[in-house]
C-alpha cells in the first residue's frame, strides 16, 4: 500500500458538497472544533479526529441507527475474542491479571476499526488518511482498507503474494472482500460473537457452491466422501503463514512496540478445535498464532501463567484456494501422508499441552489407499 | 375568486422559495465561512500547515521500531 504524504492524509475533495446527505453535513457537527475561526490552530481544539469511534450512535447513527446500534458488537469495533482469550490465558492473581489486561488494551486494542475508518479514511493501525477525500465510500476499498490490517496473513494469500504460490482463485475473478463478507457481517447482528468463526451471516464456501453435491457434478463423489469430515481448506488451500512469538513492550520514551519470531509458510491439518453444529469437520487446516508464554514478559512475570488452557494452533480459513492442490492431487497424496498432518513433533516441547486437543495423533491419520 | 386563487399560488411559491433558500443557506456553506472546508479543500495551505507541525516535532525521538510482521 503506498503511503500517503501528511497534506494528502487531511485533503479533502470539495466535491463532498455534491453529496446530498453527507454533502449538507458542516465538518463540526461530526468533529466539533470551530469552523468560523480562522486560526488553524484554535479551530482544531475540541477536535475529534474519528467521531465514529468508540460509540457511533450521536454521528452516523443519527441516521444509520441500526447500523450504528449492532456495530457496538462487531468484532472489528470490540476485538472481543482478544479480551476472552487473553483473560483465559492469564494468570488468576488480579494484580498480574490487570497488568496482562491493560497490556492488551494498549497493543492489542489498538488495531480495532470503526464505521470511519473503513467508509471514510485508512484505518488508524496502519496510519490513517482520508479515503478519496472524505468522499464517503460505501464499499471500503480492499487494498486501502481490509488488507490494510489484514495484509500480513490474510492480504498475501489472497493477492499471492507469499513467494511461489498463487493467489486465490476468487481474487483471480476479480472478487473483492466485499463479495463473500457482506456489510451485513462486517456491521455485527448486535449479538455478541465467542470468535470470528461464530459471527452471524459470515460466509460459507456452500453459499455459492452449493451444487458441488449434485450427482451430476463433476467430483461428486470425493466432495460425498469427504463431506463433514474435512473443511473445505483442508483440501483447497495452498500453504499459509504461521506466526510465532509476539513479544510486545514499551521502549525508553514509553512507545509500544511488539517483536515476533518469524512467519514460515506452512499447512498443518489438525483437529478441529471449534467443532460445532455448522462447523462439524474432523479435521481442518490449522495455522500457529503469534501468541506465547511470554508474550506479556515486559508487563508481568508468569502473565499468561494459564497458557495451556487454549491452544495456539487454530482453526484457520486461509484466503489462498485453488482447485487444485498438492494434497488433493491423488488420494495419496494426504492419505498416508503423515507430514500434512499436526503431530507432536510440529509442537514446541511447551506448548504441547496447550494444543493436546489439536494434535492428530498418529493412529488416526488415514491410511494409504 | 380566480384573483384569489392565483394571488394565493403566487404567495405559497414565494414562501417556499424563501423557505428553501434559508435551508441551503444552513447546508455546507463551503466557500464563505466554513474555515475547515477552504483550508482542507487547498492543497498548498495544507502542505504549509503540515510542514509547519513536521517542525515543530522535530527533535522528537521516534518510536523503537516494531519487528517482524504483525
Amino acid at each position: 500500500m503506498e503511503p500517503l504524504a501528511p497534506h494528502e492524509k487531511l485533503f479533502v475533495d470539495s466535491e463532498i458538497v455534491e453529496d446530498e446527505n453527507h454533502g449538507e453535513l458542516g465538518c463540526d457537527e461530526c468533529h466539533g472544533g470551530n469552523s468560523a475561526e480562522p486560526d488553524w490552530r484554535k479551530a482544531h481544539e475540541g477536535v475529534v479526529k474519528d467521531p465514529s469511534y468508540p460509540d457511533a450512535s450521536e454521528t452516523c447513527g443519527s441516521c444509520h441507527e441500526e447500523i450504528a446500534e449492532n456495530y457496538k458488537t462487531s468484532l472489528h469495533n470490540t476485538l472481543s475474542p482478544f479480551k476472552k482469550m487473553v483473560a483465559m490465558r492469564a494468570n488468576s492473581d488480579k494484580h498480574v491479571h490487570a497488568k496482562v489486561d491493560a497490556a492488551r488494551e494498549g497493543h492489542c486494542t489498538s488495531c480495532h476499526s470503526s464505521c470511519g475508518q473503513c467508509h471514510i479514511s485508512r484505518p488508524e493501525s496502519v496510519g490513517g488518511g482520508l479515503l478519496e477525500g472524505h468522499l464517503f465510500q460505501k464499499r471500503p476499498p480492499m487494498q486501502t482498507v481490509c488488507t490494510a490490517c489484514h495484509g500480513s496473513r490474510i492480504g498475501k494469500e489472497y493477492l499471492g503474494e507469499n513467494e511461489g504460490f498463487k493467489p486465490d482463485v476468487h481474487k483471480e475473478k476479480y472478487f473483492k472482500c466485499n463479495k463473500c463478507h457482506t456489510a451485513d457481517e462486517m456491521h455485527g447482528s448486535g449479538q455478541e460473537c465467542a470468535n470470528r468463526y461464530d459471527v452471524k451471516n459470515g460466509p460459507k464456501c456452500a453459499d455459492c457452491h452449493n451444487a458441488i453435491y449434485d450427482a451430476k457434478a463433476e467430483n461428486a463423489k470425493n466432495h460425498w466422501i469427504h463431506k463433514d469430515q474435512v473443511s473445505c481448506n483442508v483440501c483447497h488451500s495452498q500453504q499459509y503463514k504461521n506466526c510465532y512469538s509476539c513479544h510486545v513492550g514499551k521502549d525508553k520514551n514509553g512507545s509500544e512496540f511488539f517483536k515476533t519470531a518469524g512467519s514460515p509458510l506452512g499447512f498443518k491439518i489438525g483437529l478441529n478445535p471449534l467443532k460445532s453444529k455448522e462447523r462439524p469437520e474432523s479435521f481442518v487446516t490449522v495455522r500457529h498464532i503469534p501468541v506465547d508464554k511470554d508474550t506479556f514478559k515486559y508487563y508481568a512475570k508468569n502473565g499468561l501463567a494459564n497458557f495451556d488452557k487454549l491452544p495456539n494452533w487454530k482453526l484457520t480459513t486461509p484466503h489462498n484456494i485453488r482447485r487444485q492442490t498438492p494434497q488433493n492431487k491423488t488420494c495419496n497424496s494426504c492419505h498416508g501422508n503423515d507430514k500434512l498432518f499436526l503431530q507432536k513433533k510440529d509442537v514446541t516441547k511447551s506448548d504441547l499441552k496447550a494444543n493436546k486437543d489439536v494434535i492428530v495423533p498418529l493412529e488416526i491419520i488415514p491410511k494409504k489407499r | 375568486m380566480k384573483v384569489m386563487k392565483i394571488s394565493v399560488s403566487v404567495v405559497l411559491v414565494f414562501a417556499v422559495s424563501v423557505l428553501m433558500s434559508f435551508v441551503n443557506q444552513n447546508a455546507w456553506s463551503a466557500d464563505t465561512q466554513n474555515y475547515c472546508f477552504t483550508c482542507h479543500t487547498d492543497a498548498k495551505t495544507l502542505i504549509k500547515i503540515t510542514r509547519e507541525i513536521a517542525a515543530a516535532n522535530k527533535g522528537k525521538t521516534a518510536a523503537a521500531e516494531s519487528e517482524g510482521e504483525g
